[in-house]
């Protein structure tokens, strides 16, 4: 199997081989557009990815590598967020900025499953939780004044329990 | 094994120990979301269920707009939230959905004045889009609503479970739409020419359940109907719904796609005939056979089925009193698929030879009357 080699924001190389690369729509663009197929020693340089995330990211890559290729999104099926497998939940035991790095790397990098995985496990954090639980879990500040903040409380209060 | 393909190839000089752990001192308390453009916003949020999108509309300015992007509510399902459903919260959904494709509001809305007219204009307003709708146990379904939901041109999935009395006589409902898949009208009014007149509007119907409809007075005359105008059935659900004979049941046989028959109850006092063996010729493929208090049926009918319909994962015979073990017990060993075998009120059938199977068969589930008593009793 032929290798490339990508580049990571802070200047790290990393030799992968091209079919887990390719994992990443943007990559397996970016070599077709270029025509690096043959370019043994072409860098790929990917600005917008650090090297510990970088590294993840090939690590998840690698690991599914033999996966069937991401249903299309189907309108139609209902969107679980419990069927996140077991290697999955244990490679994002990480914490809050690493996942939200993963995100938005497998987002830079259009790897479906990986953006579909990681920001599951983000809808699983809100799922549950009240506003100020939401805002606590996740740092947010609350920019509603109290008049704005009783009239959105008053809008969005029909699905709770009375 | 799991690295392979991962070759470290060269550190830079500027190693990252330090930076990183100031960046974990900088994100420290940090509102990651901030950072995520608006589309990965969205790819979460589609995750959430309605409640948990509401909780997320009072989180902060930015949370509350990108809430109520229509995309988020394609596919609306109150039912579970049924109790709590007024006029208003189809007004809070008028404002989001503009595209609507799927809507369920089974059970919502009963006894609430003007919940009718809300929803119609709810329906109205997502015509082109809505493919399936749920409007099952709502009691207040009219005509008007009917004419309404009529316009959906694209509707493939109709369910009007027990809204009663919402066809009128000598009125043709549903009459424009032409594209259903899966309709139920259990426990509706429906009556046999405006049924024949939906089946023969829809080619591509699959699934027809017509369970409980005590205006349809000759049913066989509907199956004839649907063996001419709907080919790719593969499911037919008529449970409870007396209008049949055996004459009827014989066109089932002309379904060669035919998965799941429910046909509970409709031979009740009637002769099945040789029904069953047009069935066992005709449907290969059927995998879910009710013929509850099928009274006259024997031995020799059920042996065919065995024989011919090897995909077969669920047979029904509650209150057959006229088959021998030894019929079941062929269900048993001849069936590879067969996964439940429903012998309630079957009296010609010993418990002793059950439980002696249901060891010798434990992978297929073998239901008997008062089966939760004598299981209270032994535990």
């Amino acid at each position: 199997m032929p290798n490339i080699k990508l580049q990571s924001s802070d200047g790290e190389t990393f030799e992968v081989d091209v079919e887990i690369a390719k994992c990443s729509v943007t990559i397996k663009t970016m070599l077709e557009d270029l025509g690096m197929d043959d370019e043994e020693e072409e860098v790929v340089p990917l600005p917008n990815v650090n090297s510990a995330i970088l590294r993840k990211v090939i690590h998840w890559a690698t690991y599914h590598k033999d996966d069937p290729p991401p249903p299309e999104d189907d309108e139609n099926k209902e969107k679980r967020t419990d069927d996140i497998s077991s290697w999955d939940a244990d490679f994002l035991k990480v914490d809050q900025g690493t996942l939200f790095e993963l995100i938005l790397a497998a987002n830079y990098l259009d790897i479906k499953g990986l953006l579909d995985v990681t920001c599951k496990t983000v809808a699983n954090m809100i799922k549950g939780k009240a506003p100020e639980e939401i805002r606590k879990t996740f740092n947010i500040k609350n920019d509603f004044t109290a008049s704005e903040e009783e009239q959105v409380r008053k809008e969005n209060e029909w699905c709770e329990e009375k | 094994m799991m690295k392979k393909g991962l070759f470290f190839v060269k550190k830079p000089q500027e190693t990252n120990k330090l930076s990183d752990l100031d960046k974990y001192s900088e994100f420290m308390g940090q509102d990651y979301f901030v950072k995520l453009p608006y589309e990965v916003m969205i790819h979460i949020f589609q995750y959430l269920d309605l409640k948990s999108l509401c909780r997320c509309a009072r989180v902060n300015k930015r949370w509350n707009e990108i809430i109520n992007d229509p995309f988020l509510y394609q596919n609306l399902s109150l039912k579970p939230y049924w109790y709590l459903v007024n006029c208003d919260t189809i007004d809070y959904f008028m404002k989001k959905c503009t595209s609507l494709k799927k809507l369920d509001v089974s059970w919502c809305g009963n006894d609430i004045e003007g919940f009718d007219k809300m929803l119609a204009m709810l329906i109205g307003a997502n015509c082109d889009t809505l493919t399936h709708c749920s409007l099952s146990n709502c009691k207040y379904i009219s005509r008007e609503m009917l004419t309404e939901l009529s316009t959906c041109s694209n509707l493939v999935d109709l369910r009007l479970k027990n809204t009663n009395n919402c066809f009128k006589l000598e009125n043709p409902s549903l009459e424009y739409l032409d594209k259903l898949v899966s309709l139920d009208l259990t426990a509706s009014n429906i009556e046999d020419g405006d049924l024949i007149c939906i089946l023969r509007q829809n080619p591509n119907l699959k699934h027809i359940i017509i369970d409980l409809c005590e205006n349809l007075s000759s049913l066989d005359i509907v199956i004839e109907a649907a063996v001419n105008y709907n080919p790719k059935l593969t499911c037919w659900s008529s449970w409870k719904t007396l209008s049949i004979t055996a004459e009827g049941v014989k066109k089932f046989g002309k379904f060669p796609f035919l998965k799941e028959l429910d046909l509970g109850w409709c031979l009740i006092n009637k002769d099945p005939s040789d029904s069953l063996r047009y069935i066992a010729d005709g449907c290969p493929l059927l995998s879910r056979l009710i013929l509850s208090e099928w009274r006259g049926l024997n031995d020799l009918l059920v042996i065919r089925l065995i024989m011919t319909c090897k995909e077969l994962t669920q047979l029904d015979f509650l209150g057959i009193t006229t088959l021998s073990a030894e019929v079941c017990e062929k269900a048993l060993l001849y069936l590879p698929k067969l996964r439940l075998l429903d012998l309630s009120y079957c009296e010609s059938i010993r418990q002793d030879e059950v439980e002696i199977w249901r060891q010798q068969y434990p992978h297929i589930t073998i239901q008997r009357s008062c089966q939760y008593t004598s299981m209270a009793y032994t535990n």
